[in-house]
């Protein structure tokens, strides 16, 4: 879907990304991790042409993206960036409807997308559509912001940072609330993000970079596991297995045993359930069907992603 | 390349702005004048007195505010937005009159009002050099201590210019209202 191979990109002598590879397969979440000033959101925008690469070739759905018109290839791909970018001057409705707009689609589909695309962040069309920007709260502009860059059912999704600006708590609900809408579309979606916790939840497979170049490319277990280097081992360290706990439901691990106290959510995750254990100081804790041990938990981690697939 | 170009513009005009209307009308007589030798221009009435350098020196007036109002009106869009719009696939010119010249307008409106507002006070020195209207009136009265004459200049000009400046200031806030 998305290739890059052999890519770099200078500035006046400093090289951003050193000499890159990557392949990004169809309905693919990938995302690149890093600190900052490692080449991520560089990496990023030499895929829409923001910014011109130095050397190496890029290709877009088996197109060189030379061969395309900058316009065109954005018009086709979503893109979402940190600071949102919406608009101030015009409402919620002409925002969502820009790409549409711009790819001229006749006003009746336009208006209907653009009610869907609401639907589908989770917000009601009869509220939202006439808004303006600054009357939204900041998830509720970066909810506007995906559907913005949905609109035009583009296969690709380009997010920098999207949740960075959100305080911690709708930060968790704006990613939970995406990998629901990811598990309904399907986008191939390239991610840059520096928050390891949000990394390990959302991606498909994780790709570490550092100073311009990709150090390991690989499923977020076996990233944690089995971390190529101590450069990747510290950046893990101390919340790598609690992270990766939050990829798994707990409804998964549930044993037929029971247990007494309060129930656990059934759209808990495993992190939620060892926060439990924890708290209640119990090894057991019971949950719809059964319940939760400290030892499958434990499990959980070493057996993770192997077993799914 | 882009500061450049905004000094060449700029310099002149805050100069330009530095030099008393009446001084520019007697500046302006000399070339004025002998433009009006020209058949066309002495067609029109351009003559060393008369509207023809009241009506120059107005216009040159009102370039700086609107040209500095444009400027930093266009340069006030926050980079951001042109980033989201150029990332969404729109070409220059599209971010020109779909994002940046509608963020910048209302700016370009106030330049508007202030030029508006200094030229209709501007206009009663033309009376001095012969270009009539209400500052004849002014100048008359002035004259001939009459405060009845001064008056019949000075009320419809302050009316005439609370109202345009009313007008403008209603404009801009509508304008503005989805922005804030």
């Amino acid at each position: 879907m998305i290739k890059l191979s052999n890519v770099s990109k200078s500035y006046d002598g400093h090289e951003a990304v050193k000499n890159i590879s990557l392949h990004v397969k169809k309905g693919e979440f990938i995302i690149l991790l890093g600190p900052s000033g490692c080449g991520k959101s560089t990496t990023l925008r030499l895929i829409n042409k923001m910014i011109e690469r130095s050397s190496g070739e890029i290709f877009v759905q088996d197109e060189n993206i030379d061969s395309i018109k900058e316009e065109t290839l954005r018009k086709n791909i979503g893109y979402v960036i940190q600071s949102i970018g919406l608009f101030p001057h015009m409402t919620v409705a002409m925002n969502i409807a820009t790409v549409p707009l711009l790819k001229k689609w006749d006003k009746k589909r336009i208006e209907e997308r653009t009610k869907e695309m609401l639907g589908l962040v989770g917000l009601s069309p009869e509220m939202y559509l006439k808004k303006y920007p600054h009357e939204l709260s900041g998830g509720e502009a970066q909810r506007i912001g995906v559907a913005r860059a949905l609109a035009s059912e583009p296969d690709i999704l380009l997010m920098d940072e999207p949740f960075g600006a959100v305080d911690p708590i709708n930060r968790v609900r704006l990613q939970k609330e995406f990998k629901e809408i990811q598990k309904k579309l399907h986008k191939t979606v390239i991610f840059v993000t520096h928050d390891v916790e949000e990394a390990l939840f959302l991606g498909d497979r994780i790709c570490i970079m550092r100073e311009g170049e990709i150090i390991q490319v690989d499923t977020p277990s076996e990233i944690v596991l089995n971390p190529k280097d101590e450069f990747i081992r510290d950046f893990f360290r101390g919340e790598g297995a609690l992270s990766l706990l939050g990829r798994y439901n707990a409804k998964d691990f549930i044993e037929e045993i029971p247990a007494t106290g309060e129930l656990l959510a059934e759209n808990a995750t495993l992190k939620e359930a060892l926060s439990e254990i924890i708290l209640r100081q119990s090894e057991r804790i019971p949950m719809k069907g059964g319940s939760i041990s400290l030892e499958a938990i434990m499990e959980a981690t070493w057996r993770g992603d192997h077993e799914k697939d | 390349m882009r500061k450049k170009l905004e000094n060449a513009v700029m310099v002149p005009l805050s100069i330009l702005e530095t030099i008393p209307s009446l001084s520019l009308f007697a500046i302006l007589l000399v070339p004025l004048a002998n433009l009006g030798k020209l058949s066309f221009f002495k067609s029109i009435g351009v003559s060393g007195i008369g509207w023809a350098p009241a009506f120059v020196a107005l216009t040159l007036y009102t370039l700086l505010p609107i040209g500095r109002n444009t400027l930093v009106g266009f340069s006030s869009v926050d980079k951001n937005i042109i980033e989201a719009a150029k990332g969404m696939g729109m070409n220059k010119k599209e971010i020109l009159f779909k994002i940046e010249f509608p963020l910048a307008f209302p700016l370009i409106l106030t330049g508007i009002r202030i030029a508006l507002v200094q030229t209709i006070g501007g206009a009663v020195l033309a009376g001095l050099v012969g270009g009539g209207g209400l500052g004849s009136f002014v100048f008359l009265g002035l004259a001939e201590a009459s405060p009845d004459l001064i008056l019949l200049g000075v009320i419809p000009i302050v009316a005439i210019t609370l109202l345009m400046d009313g007008l403008l200031k209603a404009a801009y806030k509508m304008l503005r209202r989805n922005v804030e």
